[in-house]
């Protein structure tokens, strides 16, 4: 009880001679007497202990928030310090551990590199990284203003305000939603870990990719919170928009920024093993490299296989692994190159395949397009030579009119020929009157070239047929002309004979001509002295040029 | 140069249009198409006032209804905000009075101005507010706005980042 009543003592005289007049000269000497008192003995802190509890006491009770503000940073040092130590001999058994599984894995990134063709050195970097700290936020809690961003690169950061706020948002939203100090210190997105430490004014949230010992990367987050707690605490409780004041902390927060990679340790296995091991890698990546080479080639095929396919148009071509992806430009027309796939014994399902259509303007693709189209008849064959679509054979009219409009507008076909066609209408017509006409005969009295009265209904039906095959000539692709051939018998001259076969022929000529048969069309002839019966008559043949009438011209070409 | 970063929320009850005026505010868009806010989104905008340049990261809320509560924690720390009515819809107007006297009780007495919204539906307006009401007297001004023409939406933005104070 020494010190209780010693203290008692100093505290009576330290309270008289504030009491008294010399207030002031001794509130100039306190400070320095107190560092004087400190540095020879405890002493003082002793006698000032029980205040110094008291103090705290009240204000523990009355302001516990900034007690805790205060003590934060030094306890949790404290704290965190003891606990390291017995954790420091756990974490260095399972870094060993991990260690151990090393080479079994690097097989495994050899195998990956040989499936997905890429280089094994890339495999291998983006294995061994251990993990990379690319972007720190220190957020003001209250308000969830950014108040200092860090990232290993900036150009590619996109606006950290908004994450800030979004990451204050979760914050607030797991404490309202699970009250009683509930904190998100680590959340995943896609393959970046957030892992955040939460302050009584800040928090600093890291965006890791890879996996961070969690032992470390707490520590680096703690570290540095406090630290800017420590720095920054007075800016932090009366921050009000203003973040010039934290221009330092970026410093902080860059030191956050940590890249590991794994090192190159040595193998722990014997040699022996080690070398076994390589015999079986090599054998192992033999087989691999030779079977990606043999997928290598059937893909270059395939590639090559619909490149020459007509209306199909390749813009990229890719293998990853044993996936395909193939895309390009395809014509609705053109083969499906999913059946390309098959027949060349790959599953389409493992490929994709994506094709927009598009018309192609190789021939193939316009003629099938044309056929597609115009469905032509069997009589009629197509041909494009250069644009020009060149329509040969027998159709119906109105084939042969909706083809001439329709084919114009088709991609590929730049102009319509179709003086080739044949209108079946008219061939019909044609083939049906060329018949009565041919063979028509009318007799003569002897010596006279006048036609006989009673053959004027004959004269007239000849007339009309004469007509039909004339007008209906040219759509049906051919030239008539009808030759008379006159003769008389065999009494009289030579001469005179002859003379009168001709004028019996320009008399039936004549007597067309007068029912409107064009007289160009018709050819008054003599007929010939081989004549077998000499008779007094004409005889009327069909003078016809052009394709024959009858048969149709071969079926459509493709 | 002086620098602010404020933050500023939108107060309302649901379909009001507050993802509407923010969208018209920052990015100068606006759909017909209604998709309701979930929790809250992030926009972010840079204005300038009187060589002050101002970073607002405006929040926008989820509007209240029948089913949904505000989350009033996240007005914490805002610099002031926008409280939002539909000026075809008189009950908006009551929710907005909710609204409003329970952000007093949450985060005090903090800068806020009132967009009666929709206005170019001026045919079906059904809400107005006299100069004696009692919100109208404690907002900065009421303003009629359009997210779909733009009328007014700058200008109460702008009113508003023109209330809050430099310093706290
Ligand atoms: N005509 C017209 N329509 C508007 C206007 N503002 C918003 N709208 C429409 O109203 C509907 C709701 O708009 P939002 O902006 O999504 O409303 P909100 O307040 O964000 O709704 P919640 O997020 O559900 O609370 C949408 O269909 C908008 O297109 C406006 O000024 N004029
Ligand atoms: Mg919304």
């Amino acid at each position: 009880m020494a010190r209780r009543s010693a203290t008692t003592a100093g505290m009576a005289e330290l309270r008289r001679l504030i009491v008294g007049e010399e207030e002031r000269r001794v509130a100039d000497v306190l400070p320095s007497a107190v560092a004087l008192g400190a540095k020879r003995d405890k002493k003082l802190a002793f006698a000032l202990a029980p205040m110094v509890a008291d103090t705290l006491g009240d204000v523990a009770r009355t302001q516990p928030e900034k007690l805790s503000d205060a003590l934060q940073p030094i306890i949790g040092k404290a704290v965190r310090k003891a606990v390291a130590a017995a954790f420091a001999a756990l974490v260095q058994r399972v870094n060993l551990a991990m260690e151990q599984t090393l080479s079994i894995r690097s097989i495994r990134w050899r195998i990956e590199a040989a499936r997905t063709g890429r280089p094994f050195a890339e495999i291998l970097l983006l294995h061994s990284m251990v993990f990379r700290v690319e972007q720190v936020f220190l957020v003001h809690r209250r308000t969830g203003l950014l108040l200092s961003h860090a990232a290993m690169e900036p150009e590619a950061t996109r606006d950290p305000d908004q994450v800030a706020a979004m990451l204050n948002v979760i914050e607030r939203f797991v404490h309202d939603a699970f009250r009683e100090g509930a904190t998100l210190t680590r959340f995943e997105v896609g393959d970046l870990v957030g892992r955040s430490e939460i302050g009584a004014q800040a928090s600093i949230t890291a965006i890791v990719r890879g996996v961070a010992p969690e032992e470390e990367l707490g520590q680096l987050l703690r570290d540095a919170l406090e630290r800017i707690q420590l720095g920054y605490g007075d800016a932090l409780r009366e921050f009000g928009g203003d973040t010039a004041p934290f221009a330092g902390a970026g410093e902080v927060l860059n030191a956050c920024l940590l890249e590991r990679r794994r090192e190159r340790k040595r193998s722990p296995l014997l040699p022996v093993t080690a070398g076994l091991l390589g015999v079986a890698l090599l054998v192992l990546v033999g087989v691999l490299v030779v079977r990606a080479r043999a997928a290598e080639q059937r893909f270059r095929g395939l590639e090559r296989a619909l490149r020459e396919q007509p209306g199909i148009v390749i813009t990229s071509a890719e293998r990853d692994g044993q996936r395909i992806v193939i895309r390009g430009l395809r014509d609705p027309l053109a083969e499906d190159p999913a059946a390309i796939l098959s027949a060349r014994g790959l599953d389409p399902s493992q490929a994709v395949l994506a094709f927009e259509p598009f018309y192609s303007s190789d021939r193939r693709l316009v003629e099938k397009r044309v056929v597609a189209a115009l469905s032509p008849p069997r009589a009629i064959g197509l041909a494009i030579d250069r644009g020009t679509l060149r329509i040969a054979g027998i159709a119906p009219r109105e084939w042969v009119l909706r083809a001439r409009l329709m084919a114009g507008v088709l991609p590929g076909v730049t102009a319509v020929d179709t003086s080739a066609v044949r209108e079946r209408e008219a061939v019909d017509l044609v083939a049906d009157a060329l018949p009565r006409i041919e063979g028509t005969t009318f007799f003569f009295e002897r010596g006279s070239a006048a036609l006989a009265s009673v053959d004027d209904a004959r004269l007239d039906a000849l007339a009309r047929d004469v007509l039909t095959a004339l007008t209906h000539a040219s759509a049906a692709g051919v030239r008539v002309r009808a030759a008379i051939d006159g003769s008389a018998d065999a009494l009289g001259s030579v001469e005179d004979n002859r003379r009168l076969s001709l004028a019996r022929a320009e008399a039936l000529a004549a007597a067309l001509a007068r029912r409107g048969v064009p007289a160009n069309a018709l050819v008054a002839r003599v007929e010939g002295e081989t004549a077998s019966v000499p008779s007094r008559r004409v005889v009327v043949r069909v003078l016809l040029e052009g394709a024959a009438i009858e048969s149709p011209a071969g079926g459509a070409s493709w | 140069m002086v620098t602010r970063k404020w933050k500023i929320c939108l107060l309302g009850a649901a379909g009001v249009g507050k993802t509407s005026v923010t969208r018209r505010f920052v990015r100068s868009i606006f759909s017909a198409e209604y998709q309701t806010t979930v929790g809250v989104t992030i926009e972010r905008k840079r204005v300038q006032r009187a060589g002050v340049e101002i970073e607002l990261v405006i929040w926008d809320l989820s509007g209240e209804d029948e089913f949904q509560r505000v989350q009033l924690s996240y007005l914490e720390g805002a610099s002031g905000y926008l409280l939002v009515i539909d000026s075809t819809r008189a009950s908006t107007l009551g929710t907005a009075r909710t609204l409003h006297s329970a952000v007093d009780g949450a985060v005090g007495r903090i800068p806020f101005v009132v967009l009666l919204n929709k206005s170019d539906l001026a045919e079906s307006c059904e809400v107005s507010l006299g100069l004696s009401d009692p919100l109208a007297g404690r907002a900065v001004r009421v303003f009629r706005t359009s997210a779909k023409t733009g009328a007014g939406v700058e200008a109460a933005f702008s009113a508003l980042v023109d209330a809050i104070p430099l310093e706290p």
